[in-house]
């Protein structure tokens, strides 16, 4: 032990930052809940789609970044603010920073709410921002990061607590993750395209998407739950040496399993290969996090019958030990050939999303609300119901989600003794989901009704207390000189005193699996067999491809027919890696709730799309899919076509001079012919209207590869 | 390779059910323990392999675990990582060590390829012999219209699977021409139509549905077809093609 320093420092710590993301967590967490509930209403009911800023596919992403980003980012800063203080007996680095990085972020989620529902988008899941908002989470993350070390390095406790360990690996590995994903082309402020084509698009935004889960949803809550639970608990935390453990075996094996996302795609065999191991070998480190805090309610069993609080964290620490025993299960290959594609996943992630982060963000706002503001809880009461309500929630939604997805996968795959698929409509699969889809949204307004219930109570209790701004706290100071002789044992205690040390290590353990994944991806050639018929898109094709992914068709529709006899059967030849080449971005999708589309070129005539896109269910009775009718009416615009071809060619896309040159009046040509196949089919559309070019785009799907 | 899920569920359920008779025997087994333990009043403290594969240490002794430090009031014990959950991680790290050499050093490392492949081959048996038995009895040649009420309710939901995309699900047409009058484009026999079915008419849209459909299938399609001859559907398409005569 350092020596007793005589003199006691006096210092405040800042209640006023943590009580800014508390409210932040608490308004924004309602808000994307609600748009949780309303799109699980538009998978059984297509007229809650209100226009065309309101549809499934605009506010899918807008639910998935409100709930991720602004409930589950602002909970982790209240959490980090509030205990990082504490454990460091300092007061943060920066106010400065500390309200940069506050404001920062919800200016960056305001911008999210208003350009997601625009069908301002690049399409990667949960990065779907475009570059400059990507550049503003660089800089907050930048603050943050600033003023996370600038408090570290002021401390005046010599060692860090594991809290901090798992804090310092969340910042280090989501920034190296966010550079790395948002690498874009901009062609204008709302617009740019991936530098990264097909193959490789799709391996880093699962390596992103993936570890996005591991290093946002997971280990800035671990570090939270080591600080909360023995707090709310009183115990002492039940195992050093199984914290160590876990911490540096979760940050080193979790980045490997991004490749578990593409499973049966087009991503060469050795890649999912280490995906499918990485994910088995990452049960014991992910369960090390939920043993360690069962068993340090070991003794404090009968605490958790009558404190609320801990029951949520019960509840939370046994859903993520849930979805991470499940996780590994699912990337299974046979399992996941069943699952991936349908609800399965849906009830997997909210397993995790609804009990782990949303109950233990829950309990340590009530933990700490009352705290800051001096107070008592408003009510015990409401946060008992809230708790069951919450808990009946999960169940309504995760149940019906999980009977949805196995049997969606069954079906798909269910042949006839004559040896034809048994639903070979698509629309069967998907209308024998509808009851399941009702119960998940009531599922959701539970859930949505316990948080509001949080909000009023919590917001009853500010109201009744006052805030602390400013909590007076003594502590002796760091001794200068470090005495040699420390003899407190463990070799780990040797890197808990050194910051940078520990950052410089996560990172190095993080980047171990990336490069071993994404590097051979990148440079070896023979990972993207080439494929000679395959040509890049038209300009028509290529803004048919992005009014596609403006109105965000991913979220539904598939570009990935994967090598089974069920889905070769249904849609043809199973998708080459080959085919994506011109690919900026893949689209590949991570749900079908729609059919897959990477063979829909030619399989319909024009007018077929056409009628589709006016009114779904005219072409497929019974049809979820909302009507697109504003595609007939708005023009197409062409101002940007040339510049779109252009910034293709630079990310490697063959363009020809005259090409880029005769960007429009090619587009022109193409659309004047699909114009006249209408018209003989009695359609009258003006050939500027965007439905012409989503058309072809559509048509020219998957078709290259049959050409010769 | 294609495993069926009831043999997923049926292995899974028998690891289940080993897991939870272990279970519930090992805990038979620590209370049958503790009673007999009771009952002789030896003080020997043994612990019992159970206490050993779970690495718990009883609560009383938890103040000699305490390590020194505290953060924030929060203490640490020094308990060992149990057992139980070493073992568990040992046997991923030897899983995922035994996958790789099985696909990637034993076998070729090509794993989809090969397991499609074998799908595949499997089920085109199971057709040829199919076919061989009943299906190939009908061709565009010899094929007749099916009279029997099941064989036409069968035809009829195989057109509500896929033909009403197209033509409407009366039959009055929609992107495709109608069914229901007499006016044909490709001609209006169950010969005519058992053609025009299974190659398709690729340049229009119509799609070859020899792959999805079976012969005997496409007859009882055709046949249904034929009975919506006369109907006058609603919202009728305009007659395309030519007339004919449907027997």
């Amino acid at each position: 032990m350092s020596t007793k320093s005589t003199s006691l420092e006096q210092f405040y710590y800042d209640n006023k930052i943590v009580r800014n993301f508390s409210i932040a967590t608490i308004v924004w967490g309602v808000v994307g809940m609600l748009v949780g509930v309303i799109i699980a209403t538009q998978l059984f009911a297509p007229a809650a789609n209100l226009t065309q800023y309101g549809t499934f596919g605009r506010l899918r992403p807008l639910h998935t970044n409100a709930v991720i980003f602004a409930f589950v980012g602002n909970a982790i800063f209240a959490g980090v603010y509030y205990s990082l203080q504490r454990l460091l007996k300092a007061r943060m680095f920066s106010d400065f920073l500390s309200n940069f990085h506050f404001w920062g972020w919800q200016l960056i989620i305001v911008a999210a709410a208003i350009t997601l529902p625009l069908g301002i988008t690049t399409s990667h899941e949960y990065a779907e921002l475009e570059w400059p908002i990507d550049i503003a989470i660089t800089l907050v993350w930048v603050a943050f990061g600033i003023n996370m070390f600038g408090t570290i390095f002021k401390r005046r406790e010599r060692h860090l607590y594991v809290a901090i360990w798992f804090y310092i690996a969340t910042f280090i590995t989501v920034a190296v993750l966010h550079l790395t994903n948002s690498m874009q082309l901009p062609i204008s402020l709302f617009k740019s395209y991936y530098v990264y084509a097909g193959v490789q698009d799709a391996l880093i935004q699962w390596w992103y998407g993936h570890n996005a889960v591991a290093f946002f949803l997971t280990t800035p809550f671990l570090g939270m739950m080591y600080y909360f639970l023995p707090k709310m608990a009183n115990r002492p935390v039940y195992s050093y040496r199984l914290s160590i453990l876990h911490f540096w075996a979760l940050i080193f094996i979790y980045i490997w399993a991004g490749p578990h996302h593409l499973l049966y795609s087009s991503l060469p065999d050795w890649a999912q290969s280490l995906g499918v191991v990485f994910s088995i070998m990452l049960i014991a480190p992910s369960w090390g996090g939920m043993i360690n805090g069962l068993l340090t309610l070991r003794g404090a069993w009968d605490q958790v019958r009558e404190n609320t609080l801990l029951k949520f964290m019960v509840v939370g620490i046994t859903s993520y030990g849930m979805a991470t025993f499940e996780g590994p299960m699912l990337s299974l290959k046979n399992i996941n050939a069943i699952a991936h594609f349908t609800d399965w996943i849906v009830a997997h992630v909210h397993v995790g999303a609804l009990g782990w982060n949303g109950f233990l963000t829950f309990a340590m706002l009530y933990w700490l609300v009352p705290r800051i503001f001096q107070t008592n809880l408003y009510s015990e009461k409401l946060v008992k119901t809230h708790f069951w309500i919450g808990t009946i929630g999960i169940a309504f939604y995760a149940i019906p989600m999980y009977i949805s997805g196995f049997t969606q996968g069954m079906m798909w795959k269910q042949f006839t003794a004559e040896g034809t698929l048994q639903y070979g409509n698509f629309l069967d699969t998907t209308l024998q989901l509808l009851p399941m889809h009702m119960m998940r949204a009531l599922g959701g307004t539970l859930y949505l009704t316990g948080a509001i219930l949080m909000a009023y109570n919590l917001f009853k209790t500010m109201a009744q207390g006052t805030l602390l701004a400013n909590e007076k706290a003594e502590a002796a100071p760091l001794a200068i000189i470090e005495e040699k002789h420390e003899s407190d044992g463990h070799w780990h205690r040797w890197i808990e005193k050194r910051p940078i040390q520990l950052l410089v290590a996560s990172l190095v353990m993080i980047l171990v699996g990336s490069l071993v994944e994404l590097v051979p991806t990148f440079m070896v050639k023979s990972n993207v067999p080439t494929i000679e018929s395959v040509k890049p898109y038209s300009s028509l094709e290529l803004e048919g491809r992005d009014i596609y992914i403006r109105e965000g068709c991913v979220s539904c529709h598939s570009q990935l027919v994967r090598p089974f006899r069920s889905e070769t059967e249904r849609y043809g030849e199973f998708s080459k890696s080959g085919e994506f080449v011109y690919d900026h971005p893949f689209l590949w999708g991570s749900k079908r709730t729609g059919p897959d589309l990477h063979r829909e070129g030619g399989k319909y005539p024009d007018s077929w799309h056409y009628h589709h896109m006016r009114e779904p269910s005219s072409m497929s009775p019974g049809s979820i899919m909302p009507n697109y009718a504003w595609l007939l009416e708005q023009t197409l615009n062409t101002s940007q076509t040339q510049d779109k071809l252009a910034a293709m060619k630079k990310l490697g896309v063959p363009y020809s001079t005259d090409e880029i040159t005769n960007a429009v009046k090619d587009l022109n040509s193409q659309a004047k012919a699909i114009q006249a196949n209408l018209a003989a089919e009695k359609i009258k559309v003006s050939q500027d209207k965007e439905i012409i070019s989503l058309i072809a785009y559509l048509q020219r799907l998957g078709t290259d590869i049959s050409k010769k | 390779m294609s495993v069926t899920v009831v043999e997923i569920w049926l292995v899974s359920m028998i690891l289940m059910t080993g897991v939870v008779i272990l279970i519930v025997t090992l805990q038979l087994h620590v209370a049958l323990k503790k009673l007999v333990d009771q009952a002789s009043p030896e003080p020997e403290v043994k612990q019992s392999w159970w206490d050993g594969f779970t690495g718990l240490k009883p609560l009383e002794k938890e103040k000699d675990l305490l390590m020194e430090h505290k953060y924030d009031d929060i203490a640490e014990l020094d308990n060992p990582t149990p057992p139980w959950f070493m073992y568990l991680f040992y046997l991923t790290i030897l899983f995922a060590v035994v996958y790789g050499l099985y696909y990637h050093v034993y076998q070729d490392g090509n794993i989809q390829e090969t397991e499609y492949k074998t799908e595949v081959t499997i089920a085109e048996k199971a057709r040829e012999e199919y076919m061989k038995k009943f299906a190939n009895s009908v061709n565009e040649d010899n094929v007749t219209v099916v009279k029997e009420a099941k064989d036409l309710t069968e035809g009829s939901q195989l057109y509500s699977t896929n033909c009403v995309a197209c033509h409407g699900d009366k039959g009055q047409g929609g992107v495709g021409p109608n069914l229901t009058d007499k006016f044909w484009i490709h001609g209006g026999d169950v010969k005519d139509l058992f053609k025009t079915i299974t190659h398709g008419i690729p340049e229009k849209g119509m799609i070859a549905w020899n792959k999805t459909l079976n012969p005997l299938q496409i007859q009882k399609v055709a046949s249904y077809i034929l009975t919506l001859q006369g109907s006058n559907p609603p919202g009728a398409k305009e007659p395309q093609g030519t007339e004919t005569k449907t027997p």
